[in-house]
């Protein structure tokens, strides 16, 4: 059997986790009907055994570690945050000024070179077309009613 | 002559105009993550009801194939499946568009896609009374087989790792059980909120699941978001026939695996690309490049997924069980219309039945050429476009997209919920595939396990009702030789080796 010289954190952390995920199924069913409990018991009696088993293999260095695209997590961390601040806001501020904002930010996360005052204005102004139009498509012609907060 | 007269009445100058702009309009709609074939036809529908009964079916059944087909561009070119039946297409058209064969992949799966809904519509055409038998001798039991037998593609998708891949198809099978419980109605993993009562929405799923963490690994970096060849190589219809002619055995094995599977209710395009892919795998000379960019993987899925449409039309038109939900659209759309479905109705109402089978035939072959230009505008679109537009773009279609699913804020907190989590746990080896094969097959699983245990129970006869049943028995033995297939092969390879040397 080959061996790594790597421990497999990732692999580790999360079987620990599914051990505990598993455990807190079981627990739950509990309190279930019998036919609505018995296909999570199972699943969870699975997750439970590969779990325990890939925590083994990690342990014994059998478990290579998986291979993660590099990159920027600032830029990563920035993007989920913005990505959950749009959800935040649109009850609060109305879905097309959140989603204006939200694309805004998403956009300068995945910028990479300094702009000049010309590409600033058309990235807003694409921005505002982009949101525009999908906000009507789906807002007039789908007929989706979004959520209205106190701007739009 | 009949026939002929028939499909005269489907080539008139305002049914093709109506099958062009429904292949139009259904594809640009499945290409959009979030709008499915279901949202498509529901959309589209009411503007059919002014047209004379046979051209308002021509136009519905274009847009539902447009759909199907449009689902894999998003597929291929950003790694989400537009459309649930398109979740198979991913797992090689994104890697092939990722080392710059996304223009050949789009071409291929338009190929694929007109075969698939070429074959259907025959078996629609020539087999419908015998499959719409065969779809009522399908029980509970039959079904739980089925989704055992998608279940063993875990093997397939695991990248490197089988023991994460049977972790992440149990996590995906968490994720479908949460909410009201399919028999019983308990109420299951909803951690307190009313949000997950109705349980977590497939496509909801599905947007989180691939499309989120494409995202944030997109922003990581500055490089081009597809690799982009010096020169752009046009449709590359040479390479593509090339390499359909090549498969053409997968073409049409999976097209038939595709139009059967149609024919059941409630199964659909997701499950029927997902077995035509795990068969298409087996199959193949070179299954470990499947999951790589392998072509065949995008052959089969796509055929298959198309070659629903005219199966879920059998059950829809002879016993008025719509086998999908774009079929239950349309089956309503047929009762608005005056059309009377049943065994009776290729008799009564033939003219109009045929019509429109006449009509989704000419719709698919008319998606060729109109796919291949879509195809090609959105592969110029997703290179030239920079990623300061192109990630933005992403986001907001996301969000869009689930909020429209169910007009629920909820949904799209779930969905951003489940990226985060696929993204962390693909950081930890765990691919988003397995997870969302959980996720899809899960409820199908279960309902039939769970329906089947009690028929069983109710008879004294579990054991006979899980593997006596012919059709059960037929596909575990399906199921038995996808799962161990590449062991054996690979155990009497070496014992033949040995042998050899010795």
């Amino acid at each position: 059997m080959k061996t790594s010289d790597e421990l497999d954190v990732g692999g580790l952390v999360t079987a620990v986790a599914m051990l505990v995920v598993s455990a807190w199924v079981l627990w739950e069913s509990q309190s279930y009907t019998e036919l609505a409990a018995v296909f999570p018991r199972t699943v969870a009696l699975v997750l439970a055994l590969a779990s325990g088993i890939l925590i083994v293999r990690c342990l014994m260095r059998l478990q290579l570690p998986a291979k993660v695209e590099a990159g920027s997590h600032l830029r990563r961390a920035v993007l989920v945050l913005a990505l959950v601040g749009w959800v935040v806001l649109i009850p609060v501020i109305g879905f097309f000024i959140a989603s204006l904002l939200g694309f805004i930010v998403c956009g300068l996360t995945a910028r990479y070179e300094p702009w000049p005052m010309r590409r600033w204005v058309g990235f807003v102004t694409m921005a505002l077309a982009a949101v525009a139009l999908f906000y009507g498509l789906f807002s007039e012609v789908l007929k989706v009613p979004f959520p209205r907060g106190w701007l739009l | 002559m009949d026939i002929l007269s028939y499909l005269l009445a489907a080539l008139t100058p305002v049914n093709l105009l109506l099958a062009v702009a429904g292949v139009v309009a259904g594809t640009i709609i499945g290409a959009l993550p979030g709008l499915t074939a279901t949202m498509a036809i529901a959309v589209l529908t009411p503007m059919t009801f002014g047209l004379p009964p046979a051209s308002a079916l021509v136009a519905l059944g274009a847009i539902y194939t447009g759909a199907i087909y449009g689902g894999a561009y998003a597929a291929i070119l950003i790694n989400t499946p537009g459309t649930p039946s398109a979740i198979a297409t991913t797992f090689d058209g994104f890697p092939m568009a990722r080392r710059g064969d996304g223009d050949l992949a789009l071409t291929l799966a338009n190929f694929a896609s007109v075969c698939g809904g070429l074959v259907g519509a025959l078996f629609l055409f020539l087999l419908a009374p015998p499959l719409a038998e065969f779809a009522l001798a399908f029980g509970p039991v039959e079904y739980f087989w089925l989704a055992v037998l998608g279940l063993t593609l875990i093997s397939a998708l695991s990248e490197g790792s089988l023991l994460k891949g049977i972790i992440g198809c149990c996590i995906g099978l968490l994720i479908s059980m949460s909410g009201s419980a399919i028999v019983g109605g308990d109420i299951r993993f909803t951690f307190g909120t009313q949000a997950l009562f109705g349980g977590v929405n497939i496509v909801v799923a599905l947007i989180g699941l691939f499309c989120v963490p494409v995202l944030i690994d997109l922003v990581a970096k500055p490089d081009a978001h597809l690799k982009v060849t010096s020169s752009l190589r046009g449709f590359r219809i040479r390479e593509a026939t090339a390499l359909a002619w090549k498969g053409k055995w997968n073409l049409i094995r999976s097209s038939v695996i595709g139009s059967v599977i149609g024919v059941l209710p409630a199964a659909g395009g997701a499950i029927a690309s997902l077995i035509a892919y795990a068969e298409a795998r087996r199959a193949s000379k070179t299954p470990e490049r499947f999951g790589h960019g392998e072509p065949n993987g995008v052959l089969a899925s796509e055929s298959a997924n198309n070659a629903t449409v005219g199966g879920g039309f059998i059950p829809t038109l002879t016993l008025g069980i719509p086998g999908t939900p774009p079929d239950a659209i349309i089956l309503g759309a047929l009762l608005v219309h005056g059309v009377r479905t049943g065994p009776n109705l290729f008799s009564e109402q033939s003219q109009i039945v045929y019509t429109f089978m006449f009509g989704l035939l000419i719709a698919t072959i008319l998606m060729l050429p109109i796919g291949l230009m879509l195809g090609r505008y959105a592969f110029r679109t997703v290179i030239a476009v920079p990623k300061y537009v192109l990630a933005p773009m992403i986001a907001l279609m996301t969000i869009l997209g689930t909020y429209a699913i169910q007009n629920s804020i909820e949904d799209v907190t779930i969905m951003l919920t489940l990226g985060v989590g696929a993204w962390l746990l693909g950081r930890a080896g765990f691919g988003p595939a397995p997870i969302v094969l959980g996720v899809v097959l899960g409820p199908i699983a279960e309902q039939g396990f769970v329906q089947g245990w009690l028929i069983g129970g109710a008879t004294d006869q579990r054991f006979e009702t899980f593997f006596m049943r012919p059709i059960a028995a037929t596909i575990i033995a399906v199921a038995a030789i996808i799962a161990f297939y590449p062991v054996l092969t690979k155990r009497l390879q070496t014992v033949v080796k040995r042998n050899e040397d010795q």
